[in-house]
């Protein structure tokens, strides 16, 4: 003890302080399962991160996937629809049936009109409803 | 090598390249980067929480952030300035949720130390050093940690600790002069430790 530089009385200058902390640097060590730790819980996160942008990715998968699908199939109704003509789609048709209803039903050209009219709304109606199933 | 023999400049660009490394071939790069940086980091960290366990969650959650998200770090100015800006913000975050700043000041318990054969006399000089550095106020005593373990100039500290070089001036200077006052009123047998060569070591924990 009485060898040492700085006697326990004197204050030592900024420099020798500043050395003596410099030496107590090493003093301090890691917890030697830190390194382990920190790796495993890395490896972890970053698992947990790529099957949670997986499942995301498949997500989208499947949502374009959907929307292509229905969007396929909406287009094809419409075409359906487009490529079917409309019954009694002229007036001269039209005419045509509502004699043809007077003579087979023997009621008046009125009546014939109108029940060809809501005839013709059915179809309409029935050829307009694409999605729904046939009987 | 051991990393304490490294010096700033040399230090700092084998951080950018293990960042680098993590950043292009990921989470198995992540072991040279925590043998280069764990001990500085965490004796950093241990300046503001006081307390080891604390300050290696710290620096735990920080690696695990940059190994797993590792481009702001790669892409910073400084990658080594901002993994220690990093630790700095999680271990006062950490030490603001755990409030153990009074418990710690006055212990040495949590600390796993280490002292080499050679060096056993200089003990007693480390344990004081270290507990007189645990009753500095978190900021004084961080500036103390980079100007003097990491060798870092006033700017490179303001950097880190997003302060002016003054400011960090005048808190190393408070600091160093409450560790003098302190050390000599525990009459700390001060001896300055010269570079040795590496002996057997003591490991405590």
């Amino acid at each position: 003890m009485a060898e040492t530089p700085f006697p326990l009385n004197d204050s030592p200058s900024q420099g020798e302080l500043e050395q003596l902390i410099r030496g107590a640097g090493d003093y301090m060590q890691v917890n030697r399962d830190l390194r382990p730790r920190v790796i495993e819980e890395a490896r972890t996160t970053r698992g947990e991160q790529q099957a949670r942008r997986w499942v995301g990715r498949a997500a989208c998968l499947a949502a374009t996937v959907a929307l292509v699908i229905s969007l396929g199939t909406l287009q094809g109704d419409r075409s359906r629809v487009s490529q079917e003509p409309l019954a009694a789609s002229s007036p001269q048709e039209f005419f045509e049936r509502t004699q043809t209803q007077t003579m087979r039903s023997g009621v008046e050209l009125p009546w014939s009109l109108v029940e060809v009219f809501t005839d013709l709304r059915r179809q309409q109606a029935e050829s307009l409803r694409p999605m729904a199933k046939p009987e | 090598m051991n990393t304490a023999e490294l010096n700033t400049v040399e230090l700092a660009q084998r951080v950018q390249q293990q960042v680098l490394a993590l950043h292009c071939q990921g989470v198995d790069h992540l072991g040279a980067l925590f043998d280069l940086t764990s001990q500085r980091l965490v004796r950093l960290a241990i300046a503001i929480t006081r307390n080891q366990h604390d300050a290696e969650d710290a620096v735990q959650n920080v690696l695990v952030r940059v190994a797993t998200k590792p481009g702001p770090v790669a892409q910073a100015n400084s990658a080594w300035a901002y993994l220690l800006r990093m630790v700095r913000n999680e271990a006062i975050a950490i030490a603001r949720k755990k409030k153990r700043w009074v418990l710690a000041s006055n212990t040495l318990a949590d600390l796993v130390s280490r002292c080499r054969v050679d060096e056993l006399e200089r003990e007693e000089t480390h344990r004081a050093i270290w507990t007189a550095l645990r009753k500095l106020p978190a900021n004084q005593a961080e500036v103390v940690v980079l100007k003097i373990w990491e060798e870092m100039t006033f700017a490179e500290i303001g950097e880190v600790l997003e302060t002016s070089p003054h400011t960090s001036a005048s808190r190393y200077q408070a600091a160093m002069k409450k560790l003098a006052k302190c050390l000599h009123r525990h009459g700390t047998p001060l001896q300055p430790s010269s570079s040795q060569p590496a002996g057997k070591e003591i490991v405590r924990g």
